[in-house]
């Protein structure tokens, strides 16, 4: 997770603004990979990465500095991109997006860094009917790396309740990949 | 291992490049320009909005005093006023006769001074009436 100066945050608190721009400049990108594999819809990621840097810079004042910045960054998002989801109603993978995730789990490359439509496609495939909640922990867990500690800060989730929903999304993902050909080599 | 899990341990940790993160700071940066601008003139709009005190205590003190006005003038006009002054003038007004047909010419010019004299001493009374009323 990106680490963020103390100093820059009291500036920011200070409304120094040109603080405020190396922040955006340093967390865009972990809270656009969080959107975009929360919300699997690259218009929707970038309004995500907005409204959370919004509101962040509206609450910068009541960020306690004993917790990690990026967490309390990552906080904001998840529940950004939470609110998304309940607003729009699920579109399940096309036909491209099936294709899209054939090819990217085939590829012999394993240092391949995905595109965002990539992604895009990747996550519609994966995540396809899997609550707001299981597929927050999922992407906090299996696609951003997360221990469950951070999980935890993040979602206000005990242990348990992180290894169930992750659980639970895993299930759901295998099963239906199986059904899509992806079972065992 | 399977296929699955092999694919989403390629995927963890894996960050995706923002499309154009240049534009997407500055737009982000331009929102929030608009939000302290638009908040600033919020603040100052109601600046300019808010009333002062004495104007308040003014409009207040000459809004009650009306109302007393009002009552007071409403209450004389119907001759509800409960004092003693009061049932005099109103036991005035009662006595007070032009003339009678029957009455002797005599009689009737009596009538007419005692109706002149009832008349002055109402209009004294309502004076008094109104004098303590402080109007």
């Amino acid at each position: 997770m990106q680490q963020i100066e103390s100093d820059i945050i009291r500036r920011c608190r200070k409304g120094d603004k040109g603080a405020f721009r190396y922040v955006v400049q340093n967390c865009q990108g972990m809270v656009y990979s969080l959107s975009l594999k929360m919300l699997a819809d690259a218009e929707e990621a970038r309004d995500a990465v907005q409204d959370t840097f919004i509101k962040v810079w509206q609450n910068i004042g009541t960020y306690d500095d004993r917790y990690s910045f990026s967490t309390w960054v990552y906080t904001i998002a998840s529940r950004i991109c939470l609110d998304r989801l309940r607003k729009v109603r699920p579109i399940g993978p096309a036909e491209t997006d099936e294709r899209v995730f054939e090819q990217v789990a085939d590829d012999s490359d394993p240092e391949r860094l995905l595109e965002s439509s990539e992604w895009v496609s990747v996550i519609k495939v994966l995540a396809d009917g899997l609550g707001g909640k299981q597929k927050l922990v999922f992407t906090l867990s299996q696609l951003e790396g997360l221990d469950t500690a951070q999980i935890t800060e993040i979602t206000g989730l005990d242990a348990e309740q992180i290894k169930s929903n992750l659980y639970a999304a895993k299930k759901n993902i295998r099963e239906r990949l199986i059904k899509m050909g992806y079972g065992k080599d | 291992m399977e296929k699955t899990d092999d694919m989403l341990e390629r995927l963890k940790g894996q960050i995706p490049e923002v499309p154009d993160a240049a534009a997407l700071t500055d737009s982000i940066m331009a929102a929030i320009d608009n939000l302290d601008r638009n908040a600033e003139s919020g603040i100052k709009g109601k600046s300019a909005e808010r009333i002062p005190l004495w104007l308040t205590v003014l409009r207040t003190a000459s809004s009650m005093v009306a109302i007393v006005l009002l009552v007071l003038y409403m209450r004389l006009e119907t001759g509800a006023v409960g004092n003693s002054d009061d049932e005099r003038a109103e036991y005035l007004e009662i006595v007070a006769v032009d003339e009678c047909e029957e009455c002797s010419p005599a009689e009737n010019y009596n009538l007419r001074r005692e109706k002149m004299r009832v008349m002055s001493e109402r209009a004294i009374l309502k004076k008094k009436i109104y004098a303590s009323f402080d109007l």
